[in-house]
């Protein structure tokens, strides 16, 4: 494939990926799988694991035939102009949505773990200002401050793991019988509703080069996700036991807490809140990117630049209304976000590709 | 409740000046009526947040359409 200055390789999108995911694995997947499948938690990733290796496979085979098209258009190839467009509005009111609920997850979790009784206005109008300017250069810039980060945020993720293994409990990971196998699959349903952000990558499939390293990359990020999320599991589970875990708000932040090298290193949270920060621009960032993205595929629009502003003022005031809690955040999360996520991501693109076959198309 | 309305409107309205004149240049007309649907979406939207601060949030009525409780 030709280099284009205005694409970003596979490898790219898959850092992006890998960044964005961090902030809603370190909030939601360990209480979630805690919460269902108790101490054999930690071995939720693994159902993910193949889970996303067969969606790796799925995009790998739909690329083949759709070498430069994004989603929406192959969509509508598969589907038909009508039930495609459908299709595509259910995309484009979930990425709205998402885009708004991460700013407010941001914001409150700053709150929350830091600044207390400070409004939560000032921190999302810090952010989106950022994002906006951000957003104004095109998505290699964006791609490229990421291989910067990425590297930043897996060093740190690894230092802190290894500076909590002194507080390990590693009995607190067991007993893990046959009769874990039902818990841990209704446990993977967090992990697996937030890697199914892969498909969402395929948005903007048509500024992404080297498709047809698909199934290689995402060999190599299946593998990273699963590392990364029984690491996050594990860390939690380990210092706190399952009962603790599926209790706590933000257990990962208060686990780290408890790091304390030699009495002498201690207060590392902060460096867990910077790192948070770091994804969570990443995923306001990408989820604009792709709200944009279908539109600009719905009106045929020749630039989106021009609309980042305007996106950005309605995603506040969107964040705003969406809630008025943590709580009422988490529940939705919990009970309606993963799944929608899972059908999104994961159902509808094996629909398609199903679809594909018996039409000939892919 | 009058200075944020007139905040809102003020900063809608800076983004379709700073916007709108370049769109115009470049012809995009398409893009330009884009624009002015999502900016009064955003102004509707954000009236309806401002007149009515206590009101419940879309995710309580979104949960309770669907039969989840809170």
């Amino acid at each position: 494939m030709l280099y284009d200055s205005k694409k970003i390789s596979i490898r790219q999108a898959i850092l992006i990926l890998l960044t964005l995911t961090y902030t809603p694995t370190i909030r939601l997947i360990p209480a979630y799988a805690a919460q269902k499948a108790k101490q054999a938690a930690w071995l939720s990733p693994i159902v993910t694991f193949i889970l996303l290796l067969l969606l790796v496979q799925i995009w790998q085979a739909i690329y083949k035939k759709y070498t430069n098209d994004s989603l929406m258009e192959i969509y509508r190839d598969i589907a038909g102009p009508v039930a495609g467009t459908v299709i595509l509005v259910a995309y484009l009111i979930w990425m709205t949505v998402l885009g708004a609920l991460y700013v407010r997850y941001f914001a409150m979790r700053l709150v929350g773990a830091i600044y207390a009784n400070i409004d939560i206005s000032i921190f999302i109008i810090s952010m989106l200002a950022v994002v906006i300017y951000t957003l104004n250069f095109s998505l290699p810039t964006l791609a490229r401050f990421n291989e910067v980060a990425f590297p930043f945020l897996a060093f740190v993720f690894c230092l802190l793991f290894i500076m909590m293994i002194p507080n390990f409990r590693t009995d607190f990971l067991t007993p893990v019988t046959a009769r874990c196998i039902l818990p841990v699959i209704r446990a993977s349903v967090a992990p697996t509703g937030i890697v199914a952000y892969f498909s969402f990558l395929f948005i903007f499939g048509d500024r992404i080069n080297n498709k047809e390293n698909i199934g290689k990359s995402g060999l190599w990020m299946a593998v990273f996700f699963a590392l990364m999320q029984i690491s996050i599991i594990v860390s939690i589970l380990c210092t706190f036991s399952y009962r603790i875990a599926q209790r706590t708000q933000l257990p990962y932040l208060t686990a780290v807490k408890q790091i304390s090298v030699f009495d002498i290193f201690e207060k590392v949270e902060s460096i867990v809140v910077s790192i948070w920060v770091l994804s969570d621009f990443m995923i306001i960032c990408f989820f604009i990117i792709c709200s944009l993205s279908i539109l600009k595929s719905f009106f045929r629009l020749s630039d989106t630049r021009p609309l980042v502003s305007i996106y950005v003022v309605f995603t506040y005031i969107l964040c705003m209304l969406l809630a008025n809690n943590a709580f009422e955040m988490e529940k939705f999360s919990e009970e309606l976000a993963l799944l929608v996520n899972i059908i999104l991501g994961f159902v509808i693109p094996a629909l398609m590709f199903v679809i594909g076959k018996i039409r000939k198309k892919v | 409740m009058t200075l944020k309305v007139i905040l809102l409107t003020a900063v809608i309205a800076a983004a379709g000046i700073f916007e709108i004149p370049g769109m115009t240049k470049r012809g995009q007309t398409r893009e330009i009526i884009v624009f002015i649907a999502i900016a009064l979406l955003a102004f509707a939207m954000g009236l309806y947040y401002i007149l009515s601060p206590h009101e419940k949030s879309l995710i309580y009525y979104t949960l309770k359409l669907l039969g989840l409780e809170l």
